[in-house]
């Protein structure tokens, strides 16, 4: 791959793009008419907006390296074949819809999911660059739906082995109304992933029906050669209530958006993060909660530990909408700096337009403690080892609230991550 | 054999001068106890002794079995067999006493001989038994919320468990009741094997109480960064009916 000026490149490449580059990936994918015509529009969106500055209100950047990311090779990102992409395995009560082109999903369901306005009135809302490339160029769908009424205890499985990179991938969510389900998305790649800085991008758009409980469980161990672009978005109608669990370790470059809307009176979100970055690992987290109705709730946890040359910013938004009377909203972001070389800022934001909410938010940037590290130490334990200990017990807090069985899971991810760190 | 050596120690922190050369041996085999006024530097010493990195030792050396071992980290001190009891233990959130312990027994062994959570839980419980700890404790944050008496007990389970050649106890009878102290005196009495006299205490204490269960061979008094005098068991009741004030005064004088 050629070398290049970093964001400028990418620019002047994507400038180049003309709709015709999409066509002919429409053409050879058969997509039909209706499903050519959204990809062009995400893709004509896609133009319109500015290329991400990753200059937010925060001391340091936190940038992908994209003179490694070849964006002219877009060829390469329709599949030869319709091999799949996506593992899943679940209960059968789940329908599911699997492949490499949109069309093979309904027209009605994804007009569903282009017409949710994930906020109107906050720029936390609006597509991101990157969003609207995933949706443009995207090479492997899936859609789970989850029949009104239907309570289930096992989770569906689904797996991204994100080898055969570029890889695109979108995920639509449906729970019918009643319904109770657990969605565990598990996003792996080779450790290597050899010729470095592939780009794997990943949507995931949820649609939560009245009084349905989802919860996602997300892992992510993707090799540090991955540049890793993920948004996710649900709405969250009347008395839903929606979890996000993430434990993200992996990719070289990892930029992560989850964003709530809580579009419905009563209607609940939970979103826990947790990640860890050594080497020359870069991390971009944006969580984000858009009260849009009376009476809802979120509740927002991020913690991380940065070790070495790692950086982690971690951006968190609540907006509490005209409407959004009797919420209450709480945003909390820490994270434990392992190392001099470290670096990892948390931003904190509210935006209030209504004041008969409740809202709080904190963050936390901190060293692990040399009192408690001597502590350990002193016990014969090594050094690699105590740090170990205090990371395992920086996310126990955040670990404790998982089921036996989703905590066991975590851990044996947690443990295949602490082995780099 | 001599276990520990401390020659002309000299030590500070920030700047200031806390140890001002001071020199004591420990032999297998013996208990020795440390008595001394508040901010005297026993807890510098032991902290200095551990290898803690916030001390700077300025002159003078601290030898292990001959070998000196300033140059050496904590845990490799540790490993030595080198315990400390501390005066106000850590508390760690998020780490169990259960998982705590298991790595830094698994620290001090080889890869085959790691013990199993199994074989770990049996060996705990059998300690915590001795020192009447509910098993409870086991799966609690590591000092967590603890109070000051089951620190010190918790301390204890640790050499215990650890095993090491030579304990240094700062202050682990402070916050203890009648009940507990006795326990806990048990607890170091048990490590020390008084028949095989294979290992070594270091006694740091305020009160004469927790010395007539773990009787010392020596005493020292340390006053202001130095040794002031040593003596035999007698001392300790000299200064339990007279306190530091005619020593403050004597060193004076020199
Ligand atoms: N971080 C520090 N900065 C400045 N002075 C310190 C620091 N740590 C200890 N000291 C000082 O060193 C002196 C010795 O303290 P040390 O804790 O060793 O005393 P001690 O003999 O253990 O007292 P006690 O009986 O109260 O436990 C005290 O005057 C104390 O204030
Ligand atoms: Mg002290």
């Amino acid at each position: 791959m050629k070398a290049g000026t970093g964001v400028n490149r990418a620019e002047a490449v994507l400038d180049e793009l003309e709709d015709s580059i999409l066509l002919r990936l429409g053409t050879r994918l058969r997509e039909e008419d209706w499903a050519m015509k959204a990809r062009l529009e995400s893709f004509r969106s896609l133009r319109k907006t500015s290329f991400p500055s990753f200059r937010y209100a925060s001391g340091i950047l936190v940038k992908p390296n994209f003179s490694l990311i070849d964006f002219s090779q877009l060829s390469r990102f329709v599949p030869e074949t319709e091999s799949a992409k996506i593992g899943f395995i679940g209960p059968e009560e789940i329908s599911v819809i699997k492949g490499t082109r949109l069309s093979q999903i309904d027209e009605k369901t994804i007009s569903l999911f282009r017409g949710l306005s994930y906020s109107e009135q906050s720029c936390a809302g609006q597509p991101s660059w990157f969003s609207l490339f995933n949706d443009a160029f995207a090479n492997s769908f899936l859609l789970l739906r989850i029949p009104a009424g239907l309570k289930l205890d096992r989770p569906a499985v689904v797996e991204i082995d994100a080898d055969h990179l570029p890889q695109i991938t979108n995920i639509f969510i449906i729970t019918g109304t009643g319904s109770k389900a657990k969605v565990f998305i598990k996003k792996r790649s080779r450790k290597d992933a050899e010729g470095g800085n592939w780009y794997f991008g990943l949507n995931v758009r949820v649609f939560a029906g009245e009084e349905s409980e989802l919860r996602i469980m997300s892992t992510q161990q993707l090799g540090l050669g991955v540049a890793f672009f993920e948004d996710r978005k649900a709405h969250v109608s009347k008395a839903a209530d929606v979890e996000w669990f993430d434990l993200s370790f992996g990719a070289g470059y990892a930029n992560s958006a989850v964003l709530s809307n809580l579009a419905g009176m009563n209607a609940r979100t939970g979103i826990r993060c947790l990640f860890a970055a050594t080497n020359n690992q870069k991390i971009d987290l944006f969580t984000s909660a858009i009260h849009a109705a009376p009476r809802t709730r979120s509740d927002i946890l991020t913690r991380g530990v940065v070790n070495e040359e790692a950086r982690a910013l971690s951006r968190g938004l609540i907006v509490m909408q005209e409407g959004s009377g009797g919420s209450e909203g709480y945003e909390k972001q820490d994270t434990l700096l392992l190392c001099d070389r470290s670096e990892a800022n948390a931003i904190p934001e509210l935006e209030i337009r209504n004041h008969d909410v409740k809202c709080s938010h904190g963050s936390t940037v901190g060293q692990i403690e040399s009192d408690k590290l001597f502590y350990l130490l002193s016990r014969g334990i090594m050094l690699e080892d105590a740090k170990k200990l205090i990371i395992k017990g920086y996310f126990d807090f955040l670990l404790s609230e998982l089921s036996a069985d989703e905590r066991s899971q975590a851990t044996v991810v947690l443990e295949e991550a602490l082995v780099e760190v | 054999m001599v276990f520990l050596e401390i020659k002309n120690l000299h030590v500070s922190i920030e700047g200031k001068e806390i140890l001002k050369g001071i020199n004591l041996v420990l032999e297998q085999g013996k208990i020795h106890a440390i008595m001394g006024p508040n901010g005297s530097g026993k807890s510098t010493l032991s902290n200095v002794i551990m290898g803690n990195p916030k001390y700077e030792v300025t002159g003078g050396d601290i030898l292990f079995e001959g070998k000196s071992i300033l140059g050496l980290r904590p845990d490799e001190r540790a490993r030595l067999g080198l315990f400390l009891s501390f005066q106000h233990p850590e508390e760690i959130d998020g780490v169990t006493i259960s998982n705590f312990l298991r790595t830094a027994v698994n620290s001090f062994r080889e890869e085959k001989d790691k013990l199993s959570v199994l074989k770990f839980k049996n060996a705990v419980s059998e300690k915590m038994k001795l020192l009447k700890m509910s098993p409870g404790f086991l799966s609690r944050y590591l000092n967590k919320g603890f109070s000051g008496g089951e620190k010190k007990r918790t301390e204890i389970l640790q050499l215990l468990m650890l095993d090491p050649k030579v304990a240094i106890l700062d202050e682990t009878d402070s916050g203890l009741d009648i009940d507990a102290l006795k326990v806990v005196s048990e607890g170091v009495n048990h490590y020390f094997n008084a028949q095989t006299k294979d290992k070594a205490v270091l006694i740091i204490t305020h009160y004469k109480r927790i010395l007539d269960y773990i009787k010392p061979d020596k005493v020292s008094i340390m006053i202001d960064g130095k040794i002031a005098l040593e003596g035999i068991g007698d001392l300790v009741d000299h200064l339990e009916e007279k306190g530091y004030g005619w020593l403050l005064g004597e060193n004076r004088k020199k």
